[in-house]
């Protein structure tokens, strides 16, 4: 069931690491390796979201402003209720008081980000659904909406979220596995068998493939495609509980680029730009192939930064080989 | 707008004299092209009807419109003992009315045996039922069996529908809708990318769905062909039925006529 572009992929991943482990082969670790999956599981989840909507021909590029967004939802609301202030001193956050009722707060918290992200996921569904707005405008308006309710919310700074979340999930190893790389691990396994397993799998490809098709098959394409929004959401705001989870602290402004990453991480995989095509196991090794150049580019001291312009890259290449191979294929046929 | 409420479909009527599917009056225009104006047009059960007309002349407007596809400016579409000023697709497929659009509508890149079950997809029991997990080996099967009953056989129906040539994809689409239709099929040009041997096996499918008690709409520009199964003709030019009858009262000469607009509009036409 894997695809032949994910297979290639893999194999791009696994030079990329020989080449860094060559020079630094504590990536071969066993640290290594809870890092390159720990740091790959909130764009894993973006990308998730991102598979299932490129597969249907749409496009969120806010899941990033809403991973932020949903972050600073929770935490406030956490903070509110847990009675806790956050202020920052030279760019630096620091919790002021202690969390009270955590009994209380934390499954606030928890429903917070879920819905948040629910919520700001159907807003973009219902803008493309029913005012037919371009997913692509619609969810670049929503994004700066989002940032802008972030900053609100937070008034510019990192809110200190409760510790208790991070010795609870965001750090927690069950039998060596942290749980955040479970969490997105089951969402992938999730992902592949709504694909390659059930009807909703085969609409969503075929709304991508040919719109007027799915329509014409007497299917509601309108609420099919809202859903798809609010799965994006959703996993938008997990990914949000599991920043908080995992630093304690939120970092919004630090995930609006997330979203170019986990579209480019889709697309490299073998996910279709224009729809019609998702590769499950792609989207996880496209993510995979971001993590390995972040973490391996860090580990030999060279900015992190450099890690964009080679993702940048690759994606040009990639989309051009496929672009090449897919209009072969079709003067072929 | 539209009002679908209180009606549910009713059974396939066996009486000729009912019609299977009808539109009274009805006109449809986008932007300022009037695509269809005042047409009344019936088919019934057991009977097909050939529809020709120039390219442009509202075929396929009025096709689509019988079929759920498009909703009516004006007018009224009667379906059994439904009755309403339009169809959605939903309607008119749970009221045994199918299409073989002129682009085929199929999606690309989903398998043969998807495209077939798009919208009517099998489910496998073992799991549950809210999971609608595929049954691809029931409808890989049941594919075969369709596409047989038309005389088409692929290599496999497996392979993306975008691999298979005109003519295969022709042929997917005519077995799907003979396949789901309970009481119409509706076909657009459904011989425009065969040849004479296949365009043979799609009259002959015309028949048996005739036969099996289904009104069967033809539009093709293949006039000699179509009359040789048609029971009704209608002629349309600039959006107007300018001729309607018994295909026994129809020649080619005549048909061409009238599509070019040689004969007058009040030429000669059956009253039923
Ligand atoms: N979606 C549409 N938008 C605008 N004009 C249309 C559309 N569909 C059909 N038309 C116009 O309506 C007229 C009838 O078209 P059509 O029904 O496709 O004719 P035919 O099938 O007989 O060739 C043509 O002038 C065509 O250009
Ligand atoms: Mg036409």
């Amino acid at each position: 069931m894997i695809r032949r572009s994910a297979f290639w992929v893999a194999l791009i991943d696994l030079v990329l690491l020989a080449v860094f482990a060559a020079m630094n082969p504590v990536l071969l670790s066993i640290q290594g390796a809870r890092t390159i999956a720990l740091d790959s599981v909130e764009v894993l989840l973006l990308a998730i979201g991102s598979t299932l909507l490129l597969g249907a021909g749409k496009f969120d590029i806010s899941i990033g402003a809403n991973l932020g967004l949903s972050s600073v939802v929770a935490t406030s609301v956490m903070q509110h209720v847990g009675g806790v202030t956050t202020i920052a001193q030279y760019g630096v956050s620091h919790q002021v008081g202690t969390y009270h009722h955590l009994a209380l707060v934390i499954p606030i918290g928890v429903a917070a980000c879920l819905v948040s992200g629910l919520l700001m996921g159907t807003a973009n569904g219902l803008l493309v659904v029913r005012l037919r707005v371009n997913s692509l405008i619609a969810t670049l308006g929503m994004l700066s909406v989002a940032e802008g309710i972030t900053f609100v919310l937070s008034g510019g700074v990192n809110l200190a979220a409760p510790t208790e979340l991070q010795s609870g999930f965001g750090l927690l190893s069950i039998a060596g596995i942290p749980a955040p790389v479970m969490v997105a691990a089951a969402a992938v396994v999730l992902l592949w068998f709504v694909v390659a397993k059930t009807s909703f799998g085969m609409r969503t490809l075929a709304m991508g493939s040919e719109p007027e098709a799915a329509v014409r098959a007497g299917i509601d394409v309108g609420r099919h495609q809202l859903v798809l929004f609010v799965i994006a959401g959703g996993l938008a705001g997990v990914a949000g509980l599991i920043d908080i989870s995992r630093f304690a602290f939120t970092n919004a402004a630090a995930h609006l680029t997330d979203p170019l990453a986990a579209i480019a991480a889709a697309v490299i995989g073998g996910t279709a730009l224009s729809g019609g095509i998702i590769s499950s196991f792609g989207t996880v090794f496209g993510v995979l192939l971001t993590t390995i150049l972040e973490v391996g580019l860090v580990l030999m001291g060279v900015s992190s930064y450099y890690q964009l312009v080679v993702i940048g890259v690759v994606l040009i290449v990639v989309v051009s080989i496929y672009e090449t191979r897919r209009r072969r294929a079709e003067a072929g046929a | 707008m539209r009002s679908d409420a209180g009606r549910s479909p009713a059974a396939p009527q066996a009486s000729p004299a009912e019609a299977a599917l009808a539109v009274v009056d009805v006109c449809k225009s986008f932007g300022h092209v009037q695509a269809l104006t005042d047409v009344s047009l019936s088919a019934y059960p057991g009977q097909v009807l050939a529809l020709f007309g120039d390219n442009g002349a509202g075929k396929s407007t009025l096709m689509k419109i019988m079929c759920g596809a498009l909703q009516p400016d004006t007018g009224t579409i009667r379906v059994g003992d439904y009755e309403a000023p339009g169809l959605s697709i939903q309607r008119a497929q749970s009221l045994g009315i199918q299409a073989v659009y002129q682009d085929l509508s199929l999606a690309p890149h989903l398998m043969v045996l998807e495209n077939m079950f798009l919208g009517h997809e099998l489910y496998r029991s073992r799991w549950p039922g809210f999971l609608h997990v595929l049954d691809r080996r029931r409808m890989a099967m049941e594919t075969v069996e369709a596409l047989e009953r038309i005389s088409i056989r692929l290599p496999s129906v497996h392979v993306p529908v975008m691999k298979l040539s005109g003519g295969q994809r022709q042929a997917v689409a005519v077995a799907r809708a003979v396949r789901w239709a309970r009481r119409a099929v509706l076909m657009d040009e459904p011989t425009a990318a065969l040849g004479r041997v296949q365009s043979d096996l799609v009259v002959d499918t015309i028949r048996a769905t005739a036969r099996a008690n289904l009104a069967v709409v033809v539009v093709s520009h293949d006039i000699p062909r179509m009359l040789e199964v048609a029971d009704q003709v209608a002629v349309m030019r600039h959006g107007r039925i300018v001729a309607h009858g018994s295909a026994a009262d129809f020649t080619l000469a005549r048909i061409v006529g009238l599509m070019v607009g040689e004969e007058s509009r009040t030429a000669p036409r059956d009253e039923r």
